[in-house]
């Protein structure tokens, strides 16, 4: 073994660790207005809370027909209604804390969020 | 080795010894609050580190053993959730120090010593448990926030406790030194 | 017995220990940093063709049953609101609450059997050819919208609900995929530059034939003001109401402010968000966007801000966000500058006294006022260009 504290193969070690470690707050620490979990309601009522950090899609039965939620990277979206308008698929990934979608003809809607100092309240849009 | 006569022979003393230090530990550690019951920093694993580099990897196995066993019976988390804790957090790290011990003897150049063992088990400790925690006790996303402070904390311990079992087999094998004169033994 | 030097090494390590083990109980126990969290009552519920969420902050002697009631009552009124101001029927609508709408309002509000009591029957009226006269409820709005409409040289203006029908815009279930023909559009203008203005003080409207109403781009706006106002008097001064993204709060979360997002009008995976605002005081900020409700034809996005001058959606700008106490107010400026475009909308936000206002073009490029440019805390790789709301150089 080398002499001194350190050896080569140590460095590494730890310099990959570290940059494990680093990784990880990259993948669960977003910035902190980023939400954790996404509530899904039917009519207002609540049919689950998801966390966003476990990719899944969801089939929603709404009144219209099943809408499908997708959540991938802490973000959640609706990918798919049965309605015209689309106006729940063209809102997009919401990632943030006080964003909602709602698809208004299946009463489905979608809120989001976090907690932390830095949560946000709601988004205008 | 001991195979018919209950005689200790002076592996089972080194291993007896070692173990009981590292159960000294484990149940102090128990007393360490932590944002996730029953997931701890693994300081108990320093004694499995040192036992590895001084007697190897089966000694070091036989330590870990007895330190989860008779240190969460005596905590009185045996077969509860900690212990499970304890014990996968044990096994990741033992499952790293293996494959750690197989790198060095491939790559001597490249050898780790104990800083490096120590932080590449620590976080092999922490992120056992972890996932243990996460996938069989409680499924819920906040914990998932909590996982990169923890993994940074087992960092930080890890550093801590290589250097400290350095310093311990620094002084150790001056002991060794010293014990070739005949009076020193026992 | 503390003569041996290791047991003083022990009791020495043990002390060390066990003042780690203390410094780790705090930082383990210490009181969270959003405890306030569990003082806030959340309802949501569908009304006025969005989705509403209200929360109110409770004070220390406040119980969380006694918010949901009150939040149960505000969206009772929020609906009663609803079914004063909507515009039309709605068609296929086995799915909303709207059965007994008319029975509900005629029976609480009845006056002679010609007096319309919502807009739904003024706009059956103006379609008869008839003069509808304005209920009193309703006549505040009304007045405001025809200031506003008066402000905004016609860039807001109610009379466009025949026009917001031509478009397909007016429901919800049944949108186009086709812009209406250039004809149609035509046809409404003439109709709509003949109409009498909405009268400033008005408890009547009409004859105009050809018109139908819609106060689509203020009642929400107005809702949330309304919605303030209710639980303030509830006993709830700490609130903050979204109406599908038009939002209105007061007073503070605890120890903080309530604080609100921009959503970003072109998102992407870095920028969801254009910037985050605390909110002082009694405040409202609403957002006009071309992303949301929109159709696309032969690549081209057909969104619903239409300009009442050219009959078709106002070009240039992606979003308009106006903070004022006023959420009506904000709704109906944030139409407007929408409507005003890239060259105009530092002079509307002029005629209608904004100092608070982020503007997106099409182009991507940010826009804000001073006053709102310093409390906007952007997102990361996003800037904004200071620009003074003045009048036209």
């Amino acid at each position: 073994m080398t002499r001194g504290l350190l050896s080569r193969g140590d460095v590494l070690a730890v310099t990959l660790a570290a940059a494990c470690v680093g990784g990880l707050y990259a993948r669960f620490w977003q910035p902190a207005v980023a939400a954790d979990t996404v509530e899904v309601r039917v009519a207002g009522t609540s049919i689950g809370r998801y966390p966003l950090q476990i990719n899944r899609s969801l089939t929603v039965e709404g009144s219209r027909g099943p809408l499908l939620l997708t959540i991938e990277d802490g973000r959640v979206r609706f990918s798919k209604s049965p309605c015209r308008n689309q106006i729940c698929v063209h809102s997009g990934w919401l990632s943030h804390s006080g964003d909602a979608a709602a698809c208004l003809p299946s009463r489905v809607s979608i809120t989001l969020s976090g907690h932390g100092s830095e949560a946000l309240d709601a988004v205008s849009f | 080795m001991n195979t018919i006569m209950l005689t200790a022979d002076r592996d089972d003393r080194i291993i007896a010894g070692f173990a009981a230090l590292a159960i000294v530990i484990h149940v102090l550690e128990a007393g360490f609050p932590s944002p996730i019951p029953g997931v701890k920093p693994g300081l108990a694993n320093v004694v499995t580190l040192i036992v590895l580099l001084r007697h190897g990897l089966r000694s070091a196995l036989w330590v870990a053993l007895l330190r989860v066993i008779v240190g969460s019976l005596l905590v009185g988390s045996f077969m509860t959730p900690g212990f499970w804790l304890s014990a996968s957090g044990a096994a990741g790290s033992l499952t790293v120090l293996a494959a750690a011990s197989i790198w060095n003897r491939a790559l001597p150049g490249w050898g780790l010593s104990a800083v490096g063992l120590s932080v590449l088990s620590a976080l092999a400790h922490m992120s056992l448990q972890f996932f243990t925690a996460y996938t069989v006790f409680v499924p819920h996303s906040g914990l998932l926030r909590l996982l990169p402070p923890l993994m940074t904390a087992a960092l930080a311990f890890g550093v801590a406790t290589g250097i400290a079992a350095s310093a311990v087999l620094q002084r150790l094998s001056e002991a060794d030194a010293a014990a070739q004169t005949p009076h020193s033994e026992g | 017995m503390l003569q041996s030097p290791h047991l003083r090494l022990f009791f020495r390590r043990l002390i060390l220990g066990l003042g780690l083990a203390v410094f780790f109980a705090w930082l383990a126990l210490r009181p969270a940093a959003d405890s306030d969290d569990n003082r806030v009552v959340q309802r949501e519920f569908l009304a006025m063709g969005t989705l509403f969420s209200v929360s109110v902050y409770l004070e220390p002697q406040q119980v969380p049953a006694d918010a949901e009631a009150a939040l149960a009552r505000l969206e009772r009124v929020l609906q009663d609101y609803e079914l004063r101001w909507r515009a039309w029927d709605l068609q296929g609508t086995e799915d909303t609450p709207d059965a007994h709408a008319d029975t509900d309002v005629t029976t609480a509000t009845a006056g002679p059997a010609s007096a319309p009591v919502n807009l739904r029957q003024i706009n059956k009226v103006l379609a008869a050819g008839g003069v509808a006269s304005v209920p009193e409820p309703m006549r505040p709005l009304f007045e405001r919208a025809a200031q506003l409409s008066r402000l905004s040289d016609g860039r807001f203006d109610v009379r466009i609900g025949a026009l917001v029908k031509l478009w397909g815009f007016d429901d919800e279930t049944h949108f186009r995929s086709t812009p209406p023909s250039d004809e149609a559009i035509h046809a409404q203008l003439q109709i709509q530059a003949g109409a009498p203005a909405l009268p400033t003080a008005g408890v009547a409207y009409g004859p105009a034939p050809g018109i139908q109403l819609d106060f689509g781009a203020i009642a929400k706006g107005d809702a949330t003001d309304l919605a303030i106002r209710q639980l303030r008097e509830s006993g709830y001064p700490n609130a903050i109401v979204n109406a599908g993204g038009n939002l209105h709060a007061a007073g503070r979360r605890g120890e903080r402010a309530w604080r609100i997002g921009v959503r970003h009008p072109r998102p992407d995976a870095q920028h969801r968000l254009l910037a985050t605002l605390d909110i002082e005081g009694d405040e409202a900020v609403i957002t006009s966007g071309d992303y949301e409700r929109y159709f696309e034809f032969q690549g081209q996005r057909y969104h619903h801000i239409l300009d009442p001058h050219t009959g078709t959606p106002a070009r240039g700008l992606s979003s308009v966000t106006v903070v004022a106490d006023s959420g009506a107010a904000a709704d109906a400026a944030s139409t407007a500058l929408f409507v005003a475009g890239p060259g105009g909308w530092q002079q509307q936000a002029y005629a209608l006294a904004l100092d608070k206002v982020l503007v997106v073009d099409t182009d991507g490029q940010v826009m804000a006022t001073p006053r709102l440019a310093q409390r906007l805390k952007f997102a990361e790789g996003i800037s904004a260009r200071t620009v003074e709301p003045g009048p036209a150089p």
